[in-house]
């Protein structure tokens, strides 16, 4: 079962390649903003929450995909290892 | 053991470096605390200053804001466990505070009454979404109690006892039950009552109908998640963006925007469309002091509106220009309804959840109007206006959903980019101004007619206003990037003392300095006339003249319909207990020409204010039938301002007039004057007052006071007298239906259609009879030209056309334009839903009246005699 690190390591590295291609990666730290500074978007959010349940094999229900559960890498990484 | 040992590193690890980012202090001492309350406190002086002079929305609020910035400051003050108790003791005693205002003091009855029902209705509402049971019977519950509730609020039940709070339960609960109700069901722990009380009774959303659609966890899970001085200093800044956004709103409104009816060439056109769509400056405006105000109390909530009119897509427009309620609408409609699709592809989802979103939006906002109004509204522009941003959003969804979006961690500004984000911006900005302009017609085919002038002179100033736009985002862009925008006085997360002090010159001390200098009456004293008059605008809270117009229109249709007057779209509305004139008790219909009378011997107290009418239906002292000997009597007619609506028994400007010349006859005789003034009253009805009543009393003088308005109200009561198949005493009258073709099975508005081009006619027969009427009893026939209380820019044609048409009756003509000077105009009206003159107004029309008087010999109160054609009361103003 992977740990928070490991899974916020994965979720940057989808969140680079799927929406900020060609961005620094370092500038993607654990505490950046991804909801409200507007990079996740409603589409966007929905396409993370599909990526994550196909890799992790969990089931995120509708109220659960807002700010206090995506807003940051750690805030997803907390949310999927509270599923595993 | 391992794996445990790990994931608990892992999460102390993540928990510091959350605490870390959230919460950086920025004054380290306690001096440097209290320096920056300091500094705070000098700043919400300020804007709370600017607020008052400029007249930030209802006067309900700013009477109430600088004692809700009190507040605000002695919250910061209490232990940290006590605040939020104190918000929502704060808030709830303002719910009672704003029942408690009335136009004749404060009642207590009334606060404690009506207060009470609003804040007993909201506490069972909120205990109902903790019902015990599951949680779609729960909801049902809601629904049903609701349902209930829409009913009350069409007046099924207790319809004048409850009628004041809906509008106030509606801005409340509409919407923050719904989500709250949604997000309780999956929160954890014990409901918090307190958190929720704040939450639902929130200062300032009494004094604000219109309110942003605060999310529940947001709420919660913004409060103090930053350093107190940051999120005041935010706070601050957004205030003082929302007094900025006001006062552009009303350079916009008085000195751009062109009424549809109006438009007649390209330049017009596109003013018109411009100006409508800057107009949203009102409503983002006053989210900025609503969300700032919360913002001091600790509620460090997210802007509500971002440079909506720079949007780079229909996508992005929809993101800005109402954030709060576009949150709403993906938690509780999109979100819902795409992840049911998620499994459907990347394209389904978006296009479903959006369409949804769109329809309950549209159905919302009728929903909404419900609550406020009292009436759904679902008008063919709504209907056009959701349904086409929808599409336009959908098809943006899609582009991005098969092309991305770019999106960017870090601010950086790059021309090529740049450049193309400001074509994008300008072809937004386009379509949303031709959006806005079908939404805010009067009518489709309105909104049609006027896309006429859309010649080679419209597309070419139109071009330039789009490149103008496309330069403006280009700069917005580049002074965003710039320090991180610190350029415009941001406040980031993690700002500190140098950051913060720049915060605090650029965006408040600067602006609302100079803003506060323009508005005091020193500087208006020192400038000219012009400059004086577009820097009073802008501390204006009245209707443009457009508006004015309007509303008049509405007014005098009113009249006939007994319903009531709303503020045009402003949210400014008139309390639910408030009573316009055709809805006072003694008003009865009387058959003959002047439509309807007040019923003699008659007192009442409506809107607070003591109406008595003798026994001749005068609102007016008692007189004999038959004149005393050695007495001038003068009939004086007139509409409503001469009757005194919104003024107390003896305080129209006709019982001052009597009072003030009691003594000054000439001839020594007494004076009497009968007010024979009634609302609505047009120069049509005058003729009925005359036959009826006014010419059996002897009268030795007719004071006829006119307004700007005369012919459109006499057209608008003409039309009416055809309907009710009175019998039209006068020639001219019937030969004027004949040509008009009007009979009484057309419907008012067929007939006001084909009025109009007999207004000029009608107004100079009638003047004319109504002279004829009175030297025939021997009477003098005056006219008088009394501008109403808003009318600062009085149209000087329409005014000369009524003079001339006077004088050929044969009148003596006064004209008082100008009377009011440099009054302010919120000083002289009832209310701001009420636009006729209270006492103040009515002690200086007669103040000008009693001058004219004395001025002229003719009147037989001493002064010298004027020239010919000759007019005007010393120091009644220029254009006389």
């Amino acid at each position: 079962m992977p740990d928070q690190n490991a899974i916020m390591a994965a979720t940057k590295s989808f969140i680079l390649s799927e929406f900020l291609e060609g961005e620094d990666p370092d500038e993607l730290t654990e505490d950046v903003e991804l909801i409200s500074s507007g990079i996740l978007d409603s589409l966007a959010t929905l396409k993370l929450v599909t990526h994550l349940e196909n890799t992790y094999d969990i089931k995120i229900e509708a109220h659960e995909a807002d700010e206090d559960n995506l807003n940051t890498l750690v805030d997803i990484a907390k949310l999927v290892a509270s599923k595993l | 053991m391992k794996q445990g040992a790990t994931k608990d590193m892992a999460t102390s690890k993540l928990s510091k470096a959350r605490a870390a980012a959230a919460r950086p202090e920025v004054p380290v001492s306690a001096a440097e605390r209290w320096l920056g309350l300091g500094l705070v406190a000098v700043q919400l002086a300020l804007v709370v200053a600017a607020a008052v002079r400029y007249r930030f929305e209802s006067p309900v609020f700013q009477q109430a804001l600088p004692w809700l910035a009190a507040a605000a400051i002695v919250h910061h003050l209490l232990p940290a466990r006590h605040r939020l108790a104190f918000f929502a003791a704060i808030s709830l005693a303002t719910i009672f505070y704003f029942f408690g205002i009335s136009p004749t003091g404060f009642d207590f009855a009334s606060a404690l009454e009506r207060g009470g029902e609003v804040v007993a209705i909201g506490l069972a509402l909120i205990a109902l979404c903790h019902l015990p049971i599951p949680f779609r019977p729960r909801i049902a519950v809601l629904l049903g109690v609701g349902a209930g509730l829409m009913a009350l609020r069409g007046g099924a039940l207790f319809g004048e006892s409850l009628a004041t709070i809906w509008p106030v339960l509606g801005a409340l609960f509409m919407f923050r039950l719904v989500i709250y109700a949604h997000d309780v069901e999956h929160e954890k722990g014990k409901p918090d009552f307190v958190r929720a009380i704040a939450y639902f009774f929130m200062l300032p959303n009494v004094f604000f109908p219109l309110f942003p659609v605060v999310d529940w966890k947001a709420f919660g899970r913004n409060y103090y998640n930053d350093d107190a001085m940051r999120i005041y200093q935010r706070g601050l800044h957004w205030m003082a963006r929302g007094v900025l956004q006001i006062v552009f709103y009303r350079i916009v409104y008085y000195h751009f925007y062109v009424d549809a009816s109006l438009v007649e060439d390209g330049s017009s056109l596109l003013r018109y469309l411009l100006a409508n769509f800057a107009l949203y400056l009102r409503v983002s405006g006053q989210f900025h002091m609503i969300v700032g105000l919360l913002l001091l109390f600790g509620f460090n909530l997210p802007e509500t509106n971002h440079h909506y009119f720079l949007a780079e897509s229909f996508t992005d427009y929809w993101r800005r220009v109402n954030i709060y309620w576009k949150d709403f609408m993906v938690k509780i409609f999109y979100t819902p309804v795409a992840f049911s699709l998620r499994t459907k592809g990347d394209i389904l989802p978006g296009v479903v959840g959006s369409a949804v979103a769109f329809f309950a939006t549209w159905v919302l906002h009728a929903y909404q109007s419900y609550w406020l109004r009292g009436a759904m509204s679902f008008s063919l522009q709504d209907t056009l206006f959701w349904t086409i941003l929808g599409v336009l959003v959908m098809i943006n969804t899609v582009w991005e959903a098969r092309r991305g979006r770019k999106r960017s961690l870090s601010a950086r500004f790059d021309p090529k980019e740049a450049f193309f984000a400001a074509l994008r911006t300008m072809g937004v900005f386009a379509v949303m101004g031709v959006l806005w302009s079908l939404w805010s017609a009067k009518s489709f085919e309105q909104w049609l007619s006027i896309w006429r002038f859309a010649d080679a002179d419209f597309f070419g100033r139109a071009a330039v206003a789009l490149v103008c736009v496309g330069v403006v985002k280009i700069v917005v862009e580049r002074l965003t990037t710039f320090e991180g925008g610190l350029l415009f006085g941001a406040t980031p997360k993690g700002a500190r003392w140098p950051q913060l002090l720049r915060s605090a010159v650029l965006t408040v001390l600067l602006p609302m300095s100079i803003l506060w200098v323009l508005g005091h009456p020193g500087v208006h004293r020192r400038v000219d006339e012009k400059t004086r008059f577009i820097l009073r605008s802008l501390k204006s809270n009245q209707p443009n003249t457009a508006d004015l117009r309007a509303i008049e229109r509405g007014y005098y249709e009113n009249l006939f319909d007994a319903s009531k007057s709303n503020f045009l779209d402003s949210g400014i509305q008139a309390p639910p207990d408030w009573v316009d004139f055709p809805e006072i008790e003694f008003l009865d219909t009387t058959g003959d020409m002047r439509y309807w009378a007040l019923r003699p011997n008659q007192s009442a107290t409506i809107n607070g204010y003591r109406v008595s009418t003798n026994a001749f239906g005068m609102r007016d002292r008692a007189y004999a039938a038959q004149k005393p000997e050695n007495t001038h009597r003068i009939a004086m007619l007139g509409s409503s301002h001469v009757m005194g609506w919104g003024v107390h028994d003896g305080e129209p400007f006709e019982a001052l007039v009597e009072e003030g010349m009691a003594d000054q006859r000439s001839d020594g005789e007494s004076l009497e004057i009968l007010n024979f003034g009634v609302g609505g009253y047009s120069p049509v009805c005058q003729l009925g007052v005359l036959r009826e009543v006014a010419l059996d009393l002897a009268p030795d003088a007719i004071y006829y006071i006119a307004h700007e308005v005369d012919g459109s109200l006499a057209i608008e009561r003409l039309a009416r007298l055809v309907q009710h198949k009175i019998p039209l005493e006068d020639e001219f009258l019937r030969d004027i239906v004949a040509r008009a073709g009007l009979s009484a099975s057309m419907s008012q508005s067929a007939m006001l259609r084909e009025l109009p081009p007999f207004a000029e006619e009608l107004v100079r027969k009638s003047y004319a009879k109504i002279a004829e009427l009175a030297r025939e009893r021997g009477a003098v026939p005056v006219w008088i030209y009394m501008p109403r209380v808003p009318e600062r820019q009085p149209d000087a044609e329409q005014i000369g056309k009524l003079r001339r048409a006077a004088e050929d009756a044969g009148f003596i003509v006064f004209d008082l334009t100008g009377i009011y000077g440099d009054t302010d105009v919120e000083d002289l009206v009832m209310s701001q839903w009420d636009l006729h003159p209270n006492a103040e107004g009515h002690a200086i029309m007669a103040r000008a009246l009693m001058d004219v008087m004395r001025s002229d010999e003719r009147l037989g109160f001493g002064g010298p005699t004027s020239g010919p054609g000759e007019t005007g009361a010393p120091g009644a103003g220029p254009s006389r």
